[in-house]
């Protein structure tokens, strides 16, 4: 049991680096539109700070674990696949981004003063902050395994790092904006509206992923139950996926638009609540499989993947309430 | 007997409405989440065979995946 919990910290690292190099990347986004006079995306690019701070926190967090206690520990092992990174390679990983660390944790502490205390400095240098963040933060993730050599396994292991940002940090940061827009009603037709570019973006990072599994398909091919139901839990990210960004978002939207949100059927309110749990349970499922080598078969996997989502619907659920209850007052 | 057809019939009626659905669901969607549901399907189909080894399918559906992005980004 010892033995999985540095790679669970390893995990919550790169899940953490990718959601806050994801809030960094819309926060850049909504700088740039916010400069160009859209009011409203300057509000947005305040409503992800809270994700962009406590995001670095986590990421700081077992960062400094990962690399003081449970990797500094370890023996220099070869596990004997390429697409299986050594216990070496990731302790390179760890000694060639400590610069980038230091750096990026000077960033955060730069733009949190500037946010909650120089408010005019904050919008003269907001994008010039997140693009730093964003570009030490991808850095950082390109190089959490570290070969020491430019060859094709450098080049799996640097995109399969790179492209959550697009995919599950970009999926989080939507579930964040969702629950801001059900706070800020005012919002919700923008966030709403510019959800599409962010859905773009999730389906160009899985096309990124795909196309790796493509590139290193003899390495990568071992049939295992896990293997079978992380495939099972893609088609059901592509089925969701077009649901969701498709006709749910565009019922979202007809919602805003018409003015009638509150109306809106209970049964479309479940679907939505519905498709977002599926969402990102199964993209939290994917990236932290990448990390874990579970002892279960393939109906275990199964169950446990139903009974989460299931688990965060029930909480999506009454969080809706909540805060609708809290728009309401 | 009864207990069958009447087991029977309701499956016929479910599957009835679910044909009427699908009939007015699906020219409601874009090309592109056509194309997604197509892989999605395509890919849930292909497990058995990829379970012994057999990945044509599984490849297949990538196609269809990697046509999706494209109309999704060309016609967003």
């Amino acid at each position: 049991m010892s033995d999985i919990i540095p790679d669970i910290f390893r995990g919550l690292m790169v899940i953490a680096l990718a959601t806050f190099s994801a809030s960094a990347l819309w926060g850049l986004v909504f700088s740039v539109k916010a400069g160009r006079g859209q009011a409203a995306f300057d509000e947005l690019r305040r409503a992800i700070a809270p994700l962009f701070y406590v995001s670095f926190l986590v990421f700081a967090v077992s960062w400094l674990l990962g690399d003081v206690v449970f990797y500094a520990a370890r023996v220099v092992a070869h596990e004997g696949t390429k697409l299986e990174p050594s216990v070496e390679f990731i302790r390179n990983g760890f000694a060639v981004t400590r610069p980038l660390v230091v750096m990026l944790a000077g960033i955060v502490f730069v733009h949190g003063f500037l946010f909650l205390r120089r408010e005019a400095l904050f919008l003269k240098y907001a994008t010039t902050l997140s693009f730093a963040a964003l570009a030490t933060g991808a850095s950082i993730l390109a190089f959490t395994v570290f070969i020491a050599d430019l060859d094709f396994g450098q080049v799996f292991f640097t995109f399969h790092n790179l492209h959550p940002i697009l995919t599950l940090g970009t999926v989080i940061t939507i579930d964040f904006l969702y629950f801001h827009s059900l706070r800020r009603r005012k919002l919700a037709g923008t966030i709403y509206g510019f959800f599409p570019n962010m859905s773009a973006c999730i389906w160009v990072g899985l096309a990124i992923d795909f196309s790796l599994s493509l590139f290193f398909f003899r390495e990568a091919f071992k049939i295992t139950d896990q293997f079978l139901f992380v495939q099972t839990v893609v088609a059901v990210i592509v089925l969701n996926g077009a649901l969701l960004s498709g006709k749910i978002n565009r019922g979202l939207i007809a919602a805003v638009d018409s003015g009638q949100e509150k109306a809106a059927s209970p049964r479309f309110k479940t679907i939505v609540g519905l498709s977002g749990s599926v969402s990102a349970v199964s993209w939290f499922s994917i990236y932290s499989l990448d990390f874990l080598e579970l002892p279960l078969g393939y109906p275990m996997l199964l169950a446990g993947y139903v009974a989460v989502i299931a688990a965060v619907f029930i909480g999506q659920h009454f969080m809706d309430k909540k805060l609708a209850v809290a728009r309401d007052a | 007997m009864v207990s069958e057809f009447f087991v029977a019939s309701q499956n016929v009626k479910i599957n009835a409405r679910t044909v009427n659905g699908m009939k007015n669901f699906l020219p409601t969607m874009k090309l592109s989440e056509l194309l997604f549901l197509a892989t999605g399907i395509l890919l849930l189909a292909s497990l058995p065979w990829l379970k012994s080894g057999e990945v044509s399918l599984w490849l297949f559906a990538k196609v269809f995946y990697f046509a999706g992005v494209a109309f999704f980004l060309i016609k967003r």
